[in-house]
């Protein structure tokens, strides 16, 4: 299964991007030796890591880490703009609330396929298509080694180069951009034999048994501090409310009833924020996501 | 940049074009700006699986394509000894002016020259996932080989090759309509193991895979294939001609 990771979600996959910085720097520093990228403590991160990033992870049987990518919005400072615009004719770079742009994805496992035979790539891929089909995304843009071009036109969708291939240090590189239409996901799909969604909706770190529930309250209750603090506190009565039953469901045994409460607790917490101009503590992800 | 924009305007012309003879006019269009004549594409390293239809297209002289046959040209060819760890595009003149090239490959880039008037080349590797490797030659008198046009032609080459070979597939997938089966390639390897008598540990010293994963694979190819033994899936992926026994 592939976890699409925002904002919102990152205090639940804490080990695990953190695990995802440590692959990248064994992958682009270690591998493929872009040694701008090294970092000392063996974890690579850029200025596009930021809150309005999305990062897909594929995980293991036992949620471990096999593999991911991430998209960042165009509306921001993103590759194409700021790293490589000459790699646009014409120094025209695709950018819009629906042009997201994907980077850094890697395998992180000692093989290409999981053991359902289904190969990591193309399950981010797909779960990649899914996620912009399901956020209004019209066009993802990247920038890739030649190299790789054939391979990625083997899926067979609309995938138009941006630009010609340039030399770089670490081989010719082109910008691409993938329009996603209602049969991408389908090509894709048969492509890479991936027989359906692949994004998973509600997705967790820790198995059920794993969760603190103390420590997750902790957590909890200083956002009602913060609530508090902020005087919304009669305006927000029925919120809070709300907010308290989930607190309590969310120390449950059962697993489901966890599940269901993170999720409304992440409606609830899109809601409070809305609903208060002076209580955005991010969220840069474009409306389309925040339906 | 000019073959900056004809280069993208071709590929995004491409996509009205429904039969390969359109996209063959187009490419003859672009290369012969640029000082070419003749290109030809096909796979040299090429995995047996029938899934993958074989790609091959383009003209040139049928005599030089048969002696090239004939005398087994393609072990001596250093533009596709090259060509096979190349990842880029690369002109015939970048090999042949090389002082260390087999007196055998120097006689066909002669042989070319002097009796087909073919002086000067690009050669484009296009590398696929399943380790196939196709290699597009465009050909000329006194072609450009400068470094923007090498890689806007070399761009240019690899969309049509995925242009060429959809519709290939689409061909056969018409030629040939198939209940649909979800095994995957790795599956259909483990598979073609199983039915050269292979167990599952020997399978998985040669694939370079765990044992238990090749036991997931040959199970998940079973329910593939909606069988219950692997003598059966080795008989249904053979019958559907997905191994080859």
């Amino acid at each position: 299964m592939i976890c699409a990771v925002t904002f919102e979600k990152r205090h639940q996959f804490k080990t695990l991007l953190d695990d995802m910085h440590v692959a990248r720097h064994k992958l682009y520093v270690e591998g493929r030796k872009w040694r701008e990228l090294a970092k000392a403590d063996g974890r690579e991160t850029d200025q596009f890591d930021r809150e309005s990033t999305v990062y897909f992870l594929s995980l293991g049987k036992s949620r471990e880490l096999h593999g991911g990518l991430r998209l960042v919005p165009t509306t921001e400072e993103h590759m194409l703009d700021s790293l490589f615009p000459e790699l646009c004719a014409s120094g025209v770079i695709p950018r819009g609330p629906d042009v997201w742009e994907m980077s850094r994805v890697f395998v992180n496992h000692t093989e290409t396929c999981d053991s359902d035979g289904l190969l990591i790539k193309g399950k981010l891929m797909c779960a990649m298509i899914e996620f912009a089909e399901q956020n209004g995304i019209k066009k993802i843009t990247g920038v890739s080694d030649s190299y790789f071009l054939p391979r990625l036109l083997q899926i067979g969708a609309d995938i138009k180069p941006l630009g010609l291939p340039k030399p770089y240090e670490s081989g010719e590189m082109l910008a691409i951009q993938i329009n996603i239409d209602p049969t991408t996901l389908q090509k894709a799909q048969k492509h890479y034999n991936i027989p359906g969604p692949m994004l998973e909706e509600t997705a967790y770190e820790h198995g059920g048994d794993t969760i603190q529930p103390e420590e997750e309250i902790l957590q909890l209750s200083s956002e009602i501090e913060l609530l508090k603090s902020k005087g919304y506190v009669s305006e927000r009565e029925q919120m809070i409310e709300e907010f308290m039953d989930l607190v309590r469901l969310l120390g449950s045994n059962d697993r489901r009833v966890v599940s269901e409460a993170e999720n409304r607790l992440d409606d609830l917490a899109r809601r409070a924020r809305n609903s208060q101009p002076g209580f955005h503590h991010q969220s840069s992800l474009g409306s389309s996501m925040l339906q | 940049m000019a073959v900056e924009t004809d280069v993208l305007e071709f590929v995004s012309n491409m996509d009205a074009a429904d039969n390969l003879d359109v996209i063959v006019a187009m490419f003859d269009k672009l290369i012969v700006k640029y000082g070419y004549e003749y290109f030809r594409c096909a796979e040299i390293l090429r995995r047996n699986n029938p899934l993958d239809p074989y790609v091959a297209f383009g003209e040139i002289n049928e005599d030089w394509c048969e002696r090239y046959r004939e005398k087994r040209y393609v072990f001596s060819d250093s533009t596709v000894q090259l060509g096979l760890q190349s990842k880029y595009p690369f002109a015939w003149s970048d090999v042949r002016d090389k002082k260390r090239i087999s007196s055998i490959s120097k006689r066909i880039f002669e042989e070319a020259e002097t009796e087909f008037g073919y002086k000067d080349g690009l050669v484009v590797p296009i590398h696929l996932d399943n380790g196939s490797i196709s290699m597009f030659s465009i050909i000329g008198e006194k072609p450009d080989i400068s470094d923007a046009v090498r890689r806007g032609l070399g761009m240019a080459a690899v969309f049509m090759h995925s242009k060429a070979r959809h519709f290939a597939i689409e061909e056969r997938d018409i030629a040939s309509p198939k209940a649909p089966v979800s095994v995957s390639r790795r599956q259909l390897d483990c598979i073609q193991w199983v039915a050269e008598g292979k167990s599952d540990w020997e399978i998985s010293k040669i694939l370079g895979i765990s044992e238990s994963t090749v036991h997931n694979h040959i199970e998940a190819a079973k329910k593939g294939f909606a069988v219950n033994t692997r003598v059966q899936a080795v008989v249904e992926a053979s019958r559907r001609r997905l191994i080859v026994l």
